[in-house]
Formats: C-alpha cells, structure tokens, sequence
C-alpha cells in the first residue's frame, strides 16, 4: 500500500513538474495598434510613430533550437462587406536589435501581409540561449482607387514558432 | 519476494509515464503568439467633373436640325463617388432657351442622349427632351459606387421649329449628381 501511495505522489509530482516548466518562447509586442487614420482612395501612407519605427516585438528562447518568426493577416480590413485586399498591407522590418539570424528578405525589405504565415525572421543558434531579439517593423497602406468609405479593422498575428 | 515485484512494477510503470510526459511535451512545437490591431478610415468621395460647358449650335434655320458632332459625343461628365449607395446623374435647362432678339422657345426642342459610359450602371441612350426638371441620364452600378471614376459622354441636338426665328440659340444646362432618384 505505502509504495502504491509512493507511486501516486510521484506520477502527480512529475505531472506538476512537466506543466508548470516556464515557457521557452517568450514574445512581447510594446504596441499592439497600427492607426492609419484617414486616408484617401488611391493613397499609400506609411506609419513609423517611434520614429524610424511603429512597433517592437521582442522575442527570447532558451530552448536551443532554431525558431521563426512569422506574420499572418487573420482579419483582413473589413467594414460591413468591403474589405482591401491583404496585400495592400505591408510590413518592414527596420532592425533585429542583438539578433544574429536572417531577416526574410533582408532588413528593409517590404512584404505584403498575406492569410497565410508568411516567415519574418530565422533565428541564429547565437539567439537560441535567451538573448532578447529585438525586432522593430513600421507599416504601410495602400488604399485601392476603388475602396468604399467607411471604417476598416484588420487583425494581425505575429507566430513564434519552432517549425518553418 | 511480492514487495519486491510490485515496487519493480510501479517504478516500471512510473519511467513509462515520465517518458510519455517527456516525449509528449518534447514533440509538441511550443509557439508563442501576439495579435495586433490596425485601423483606417477611408474617406468619402462623391465629385462631378464636366469637360466643357459651353453648348454651342451656331446659327439655326427655322425647321433646322444640328446635331453638334453627329459621329461621337459632345462633353463628358466624370463622376466618382464610393458611399456604397446608387447615385443618379441628372440633367435640366435653367431657364428658357433663348434666341434672337429675345425670342423663348420650349426647352423641349432642345435633346440629349448618353453617347456612351465606362460605367457599369444605366445610361439613357435615347434622345430625351430637356426640361427644367432634372431628368436622370445615368443611374450607378455596383462598381461605380465603390469609388470607380465614371466617364458618362453626351451628345445634344437641337430641333428648331418653323415658326421659330432663326439666329443663335443660348441655353444654360445643369448637371447635378446625387443620392436622390
């Protein structure tokens, strides 16, 4: 009976042990809002309200492993029926802070959001040791010449992941 | 003895879940995510642009017909607007159409017809008399109330009467878009 008993706590002490292990992918957005403010048909504005820069993800793993950075579009800009088309938005990566991996595309270099996980950063062994990575973006819009009026909202997701 | 064999099988029983635990949470890829919100509002557009204003016919003879550029259009008017709803461009006289030494004559012998349109919507093609009450020429479509630029083209003509004096003929024509049938 007393190594039954053992048994149990033991099982119960491992299963507390594997959930409550600290999360190896950490990421943080300092700014979770892009307000284009108003804009015309046919317009293209970009918004960088840091200066050089909108927002910042930072992003630390411990894990050893490689990890990827990705960004979908999982609500295009809608208002009632309309939307603009995705690929009228557009991110840029402005920097990757103490990061050592590879920028898709390169720093600079300016992707349309898309529905699918399109990849943004690859990660360095040399930030796979709990190195913060500081990502900074700004964005751009394009509106269509043939765009309804109205208010649009749109919601991005940011993925940090482990599989490309 | 039989201590022995259980506590072998719990401890065997015990490396088999931590392995499962281990290879269950290993096999898993961890992800992390982080949602972001944007917004925009885009403006409202609802303009009239008209080419040329000035509808000239020159002299006309009692009983005359002139027709200004049989074989293509006249003026255009182009319209751009993208609330979403239909919109109606609208044509009148102001006032009488007035000739030589004064003389009135009925708006009615003076006629429009739309020559063509870029637009998805309904245009009149038919000559149609004008009156001072606007008369809808063309009526939007789908694509032309989503902020499309809509070029509407006119041709006008005049019929003067046989009683009517000859001489040059003035007239002054409104144009008005609107939300309204």
């Amino acid at each position: 009976m007393k190594i039954k008993k053992i048994f149990y706590i033991l099982c119960v002490v491992m299963l507390l042990c594997a959930g409550s292990s600290d999360a190896a992918l950490q990421m943080t957005l300092d700014y979770n809002m892009i307000d284009f403010g108003a804009m015309n048909t046919g317009e293209s504005k970009e918004v960088t309200i840091k200066g050089a820069y909108h927002n910042q993800l930072t992003c630390s793993s411990t894990n050893n492993m490689t990890w990827y950075l990705k960004a979908q579009v999982v609500k295009p800009f809608s208002f009632m029926q309309y939307t603009i088309p995705e690929e009228n938005f557009k991110w840029t990566v402005v920097s990757v802070g103490a990061g050592k991996g590879i920028v898709n595309g390169g720093v600079n270099f300016t992707f349309p959001f898309s529905r699918t996980p399109v990849l943004i950063y690859t990660s360095d062994p040399d930030d796979n040791t709990g190195t913060a990575i500081d990502i900074a973006f700004r964005y751009s819009l394009q509106v269509p010449d043939n765009q309804v009026a109205g208010n649009y909202n749109a919601t991005v997701r940011f993925i940090m992941i482990e599989t490309l | 003895m039989k201590a022995y064999m259980n506590m072998t099988k719990y401890i065997t029983i015990a490396i088999i879940v931590l392995s499962a635990v281990i290879f269950v949470s290993g096999s898993i890829a961890e992800q992390a995510t982080q949602d972001m919100y944007a917004t925009v509002t885009v403006n409202k557009v609802f303009s009239m642009v008209l080419d040329n204003a000035l509808i000239d016919f020159g002299y006309a003879q009692p009983g005359d017909t002139v027709e200004l550029k049989t074989s293509t259009y006249y003026n255009e008017v182009k319209c751009q607007a993208n609330k979403g709803t239909t919109w109606y461009l609208k044509i009148a006289v102001m006032g009488t159409i007035t000739g030589p030494d004064g003389n009135n004559v009925s708006p009615e012998i003076f006629k429009w017809q739309v020559f063509d349109s870029n637009g998805d919507g309904d245009p009149v093609k038919e000559w149609t008399a004008f009156s001072e009450l606007p008369k809808v020429a063309y009526t939007s479509g789908q694509n032309d109330m989503a902020g499309r630029e809509s070029v509407i083209k006119f041709k006008y003509k005049l019929d003067l009467p046989k009683d009517a004096t000859g001489g040059n003929y003035r007239v002054r024509v409104l144009y008005t878009m609107t939300d309204n049938p």
